[in-house]
């Protein structure tokens, strides 16, 4: 039996940002954290973090009070792009325990043995798109607020599945 | 399931992340054109049996539109490009 743990995290200030190749170190600088141009590389710089998910496309997450700072310094900013904040857009997962894997193979049709830890992803859970990040210890699984009844109840199902098993 | 590698995340992933979004290649004419000529744009597509050049999007990942050559009798997806680079030649191809 794998262990596996899911909890809801507190709210996070979130922002998806889009911007040019051209605009991207100002953008970067503005919000205080680095927006690598591969898609599926997280950046961390202290609390704050970023995930590539697109060509031009980047999520990035922050303490909840850092978000009008950094919607104020991205104003003011040379950077030509757009900065949407969705901070009340997004729920967040933690998926804790060596039976992370497993529990997302319920619902996620991609091989996640290859997403290596420090990577994330924009991919489809059971219907459901979703933002998956890994870190060494947990996934985290972003989704947006009017799926998570169903996505709650899929993974709750889904791990009383695996402990009865 | 198909797998589809995305020319834009570089990486083969399964159909589900995807959505197809009809045949590639397909020129806007002149609206000053025949209305025939005009029908068969909107409407008149090539329904080739073997490999068809048609657009994808991958919708649950990158969110981009590019193009890929499936064979529509073995279901393969033979190769994928970038939206806006040209056909490529395949092995076999009629020249």
């Amino acid at each position: 039996m794998a262990d596996v743990t899911i909890r809801t995290l507190t709210r996070a200030a979130r922002f998806s940002v889009r911007c040019g190749e051209a605009d991207r170190t100002a953008a970067a600088e503005a919000l205080g954290v680095p927006l690598i141009g591969t898609i599926g590389a997280i950046a961390v710089a202290g609390p704050r973090r970023s995930l590539c998910l697109g060509p031009d496309e980047w999520i990035v997450a922050a303490p909840l009070e850092d978000g009008p700072a950094m919607t104020a310094a991205f104003a003011a900013s040379p950077a030509v792009g757009s900065l949407v904040e969705v901070t009340n857009r997004d729920v967040t997962f933690a998926i804790t325990g060596p039976g992370g894997e497993e529990l997302l193979a319920h619902g996620c049709p991609r091989d996640l043995s290859k997403l290596a830890p420090g990577r994330g992803v924009r991919t489809v859970f059971d219907g459901v798109s979703v933002v998956l990040w890994r870190f060494d210890d947990r996934f985290e699984m972003t989704v947006w607020r009017s799926y998570v009844p169903f996505v709650e109840a899929l993974l709750s199902a889904a791990a009383r599945e695996m402990q009865a098993a | 399931m198909i797998l589809i590698h995305c020319p834009y995340c570089d990486e083969t992933l399964p159909e589900a992340e995807f959505t197809y979004a009809g045949e590639a290649h397909v020129v806007r004419p002149d609206p000053s054109v025949s209305d025939e000529t005009w029908r068969d744009f909107l409407y008149i597509r090539s329904n080739p049996k073997g490999p068809h050049a048609e657009r994808w999007r991958h919708a649950h990942g990158c969110g981009r539109y590019f193009n890929a050559i499936r064979d529509t009798v073995s279901d393969r997806v033979l190769t994928t490009y970038k939206a806006g680079e040209s056909k490529p030649v395949l092995p076999g191809d009629v020249k």
